[in-house]
């Protein structure tokens, strides 16, 4: 039974694994260790990072934070900033004070949310209601740039919707006009309701300011909301949308990207008003940038619960946070093994040959960049490209590496053109065929030329079919969540990865496609001539 | 699983890698045997008949004083990349004439044809994993068709597999018209296991079954006498001696001036050897094994 194997091989895997098992059993007994063993969830990391330079006064800063609601969760929070008092006021806003503030200083704050998209229904046919509450009365009253008493704004929202409309349409024809008939155009400063109205162009918050004062003119109470648009970026601006008050709740609209009583993922609410994020004192040099980074939140939360955990490696990651690497790089990282593991298994215990080594294992990372369907599509058009540019450039003489060198020039160019159509289309994902994925592919395609060249067309789409299949093995294998937080939680797994290579490494069987070619042989005994 | 129920004779690829290649081949060894250029030397030095080395060219600026040696060689000319494998890139000429060079098979090529052709394998394009390569050019030999057995479409070769010294394994290949007159298995030739100590053959195949007569011409192909075979086993030996691998495949054709040549050592020879012997690697093996 075990012939097949080495044994001093299999002693070692053997040795190994109970190895990591006492590791593992080590850690959750003696030393307390919590595997969290919930679900993960997608979340942000906001990171807020401002450079303050004194001159010898008062300097008082304040920040309007991420605010929980029943579609916005802050998970954690926390700020670092030397020689400030920091407060949080009950309405979320953040203050960094210092009496006497000299030379440079830096305050970072950093918040981990959870976002949802949200949809929410309008009533049909109901009028708009005549009286509210006192507090709701704020949100009627014109401000100092939402001019809502204005007679042009005045008259602009009586036209859209006469008196007597009902509140639904009326909010939709309002919306409509800011969104459609108000032109976008990216300006610094403020602008004004009227502003925008005359000039029938605005800024973000020209268009939402428009909007506003005209809700507010036909009757119905609305404000302005200021938040941050999740995206992995570093940015400065903010973004804003409005809200209406409809049968007892606020509805969200935003008139700049055309969301109507809908709000998306993206949107991280930070203040409710015409307020601004970041209020700061005169007198200082004032620099800010924001940080956003998708992530995993699990693993945050395997790594807080064992915080003072002495076996705890990840407490190191916690350090590399601070030079932005993300979590989804160290997941990478950690599952390229396993990745590697599904290769050695394709190729010594099936017998199929894919490009390269481990040419399988990066398809399948960029794959987890792409996404599964967007990579295929790319990785089998990119095959194309280079098989067409191979077969169009044969018949000039070119030497090998300078046709290579055209030949990943215009595979190049066609995943740039594939971005730029996906685009267009609207398809945002085709955006994010990135670096590395296009070097892969790259990479991919010149194996596959040179194939086509030594052993012929066939050979080489079988091996880019067969490549294909294994970079698929390896996503699956990669982007098991449950398998990425076993691993977070117990490094030392990757050991179990060591044992299993071992395993199949000193195994001597016939691979699955030779086993009916040879199994003559073992069929019938074939007597030694002698 | 796969080889545990019935203690299988074939050796697999991974059987071979680890049991054979990575416990008698060092890695030099190996290089040594994939460089042809520097195998040939080690032949040499050991008297084995090897083809005669018109010309080895090493950068492309000796590709231009190729083209006047060429024009005096008369008996043809072969040129291939010194680490290329399975014959890509192997191209076998007539001769060379002003303007010209005659290949063996199709339309006259031009100079700056072959020229391009050569760049070509120095650059490395036939020979996976290396950006660059050498070209060895060697005089065509005179194969002798009818070694083996008569009405060949092209000229057979021995392989010979030899384990710590000693020949193991032996088997003819004969190229069909399939196998477009080559005498590669994968390519339709037909493989005879020859038993190397009557030097008869005792069992053929041609694409992985068994075959009892040639396709093309209907000769019998069992119970074939190998002519010069204990010449041959002497020549496999020697050629262990001289590259240290303790397994390897020595392939041999027999010239009709200069009797058996070397044409090409294999530190990881097929495994199709075994179905043309209709045996398993493991029952030529172990007896030796059992004897240590």
């Amino acid at each position: 039974m075990l012939r097949n194997f080495g044994g001093k091989e299999l002693l070692i895997a053997l040795a190994i694994c109970a190895l990591t098992a006492v590791i593992i059993a080590y850690k959750v007994v003696a030393l307390d260790y919590t595997p969290a063993l919930l679900e993960p969830e997608d979340g942000y990391s906001v990171r807020l990072s401002m450079d303050v330079q004194g001159s010898g006064g008062v300097c008082d800063i304040k920040v309007t934070l991420p605010i929980s609601s029943d579609r916005q969760t802050v998970l954690r929070e926390g700020q670092n900033a030397d020689g400030f008092r920091y407060t949080i006021s009950p309405g979320r806003v953040g203050r960094w004070y210092a009496k006497e503030l000299a030379d440079r200083h830096s305050i970072a704050y950093y918040a981990m949310v959870q976002t949802q998209a949200a949809k929410y229904p309008l009533p049909q046919d109901e009028a708009i209601p005549t009286t509210y509450t006192l507090a709701l009365q704020a949100n009627l009253a014109p401000e100092e740039r939402i001019e809502s008493e204005d007679p042009a704004i005045v008259a602009k929202a009586r036209e859209l919707a006469p008196p007597g409309t009902d509140v639904r349409t009326t909010i939709e024809r309002l919306y409509d006009f800011a969104y459609q008939k108000v032109t976008y155009i990216a300006v610094k400063g403020p602008s004004e309701a009227t502003t925008a109205l005359a000039l029938g162009e605005a800024s973000c918050n020209g268009k939402n300011r428009l909007l506003v004062a005209m809700l507010r003119a036909s009757g119905i109470p609305a404000r302005m909301a200021n938040g941050l648009i999740l995206e992995n970026a570093g940015k400065r601006t903010t973004h804003a949308w409005s809200e209406a008050w409809v049968d007892g709740r606020w509805i969200p609209l935003c008139p700049t990207n055309g969301y109507f009583a809908e709000i998306p993922e993206k949107y991280l609410e930070l203040a409710k008003g015409d307020v601004s994020v970041i209020t700061r004192s005169k007198n200082v040099g004032f620099d800010w940038r924001w940080r956003i980074n998708r992530q995993l939140s699990q693993p945050q939360r395997v790594i807080q619960s064992n915080a003072e955990n002495p076996l705890n490696v990840l407490q190191t990651w916690t350090a590399l946070k601070e030079y932005h690497i993300s979590y989804d790089l160290i997941m990478v990282i950690l599952m390229i093994p396993i990745g590697a593991t599904i290769v050695a298994l394709a190729r010594n215990v099936v017998g199929v040959v894919p490009f390269g080594t481990f040419m399988p294992t990066l398809v399948a990372v960029s794959f987890r960049e792409t996404g599964f369907l967007l990579g295929a599509l790319a990785f089998f058009a990119v095959m194309l490209v280079a098989a067409a540019v191979n077969a169009s450039i044969m018949r000039l003489r070119l030497l090998h590496i300078p046709r290579l060198a055209i030949i990943i020039t215009f595979v190049v160019m066609s995943i740039l053109l594939f971005s730029v159509v996906s685009i267009r289309l609207g398809f945002t994902k085709g955006a994010a065929i990135s670096l590395f994925p296009m070097a892969i592919l790259s990479l991919t395609s010149e194996r596959f030329t040179m194939t086509i060249l030594v052993d012929g067309w066939r050979a080489a789409i079988r091996r880019t079919v067969t490549t294909f299949f294994v970079a698929a093995a390896c996503y699956a294998a990669m982007r098991s969540t449950h398998l990425q937080i076993a691993i977070v939680a117990f490094p030392e797994l990757l050991l179990a990865n060591v044992a299993a290579n071992l395993v199949i490494g000193s195994w001597t069987g016939l691979r699955l496609t030779e086993y009916r070619r040879f199994r003559a042989l073992a069929d019938h005994d074939n007597p030694v001539p002698e | 699983m796969f080889g545990f129920r019935k203690p299988l004779d074939a050796y697999g690829m991974n059987r071979r890698n680890r049991d054979l290649v990575l416990l008698h081949n060092p890695p030099r060894a190996i290089a040594l045997a994939n460089d042809k250029i520097a195998t040939k030397r080690a032949l040499a030095k050991e008297g084995v008949p090897v083809p005669a080395t018109i010309a080895e060219i090493r950068r492309h600026r000796d590709v231009a004083a190729l083209l006047p040696i060429l024009r005096e060689q008369r008996h043809g000319f072969v040129c291939k990349p010194s680490h290329g494998s399975q014959g890509r890139g192997v191209t076998l000429f007539t001769r060379a004439i002003p303007g010209y060079v005659l290949p063996l098979h199709g339309e006259p090529w031009s100079e700056y044809d072959f020229t391009y052709y050569v760049c070509r394998l120095l650059s490395g394009e036939y020979t996976v994993g290396r950006p660059l390569d050498e070209v060895l050019v060697e005089e065509k030999i005179n194969p002798d068709r009818g070694w083996i057995i008569a009405d060949l479409a092209g000229p057979p070769d021995l392989r010979i597999i030899v384990h710590e010294g000693e020949p193991v394994f032996c088997m003819a290949r004969l190229p069909t018209i399939a196998s477009e007159g080559r005498a590669n298995l994968h390519k339709g030739g037909v493989g005879l296991g020859i038993d190397l100590r009557t030097a008869l053959s005792h069992h053929a195949i041609m694409k992985e079954k068994s075959v009892s007569h040639h396709p093309d011409s209907g000769n019998p192909l069992l119970g074939q006498r190998v002519e010069g075979l204990a010449d041959c086993l002497a020549m496999a030996k020697a050629c262990a001696r001289a590259i240290p691998l303790g397994y390897m495949g020595v392939d041999i054709i027999r010239d009709r001036d200069r009797g058996p040549i070397v044409i090409e050592v294999n530190a990881r020879p097929g495994l199709a050897i075994q179905l043309a012997n209709s045996r398993g690697l493991a029952s030529v093996l172990r007896p030796r094994r059992d004897s240590e």
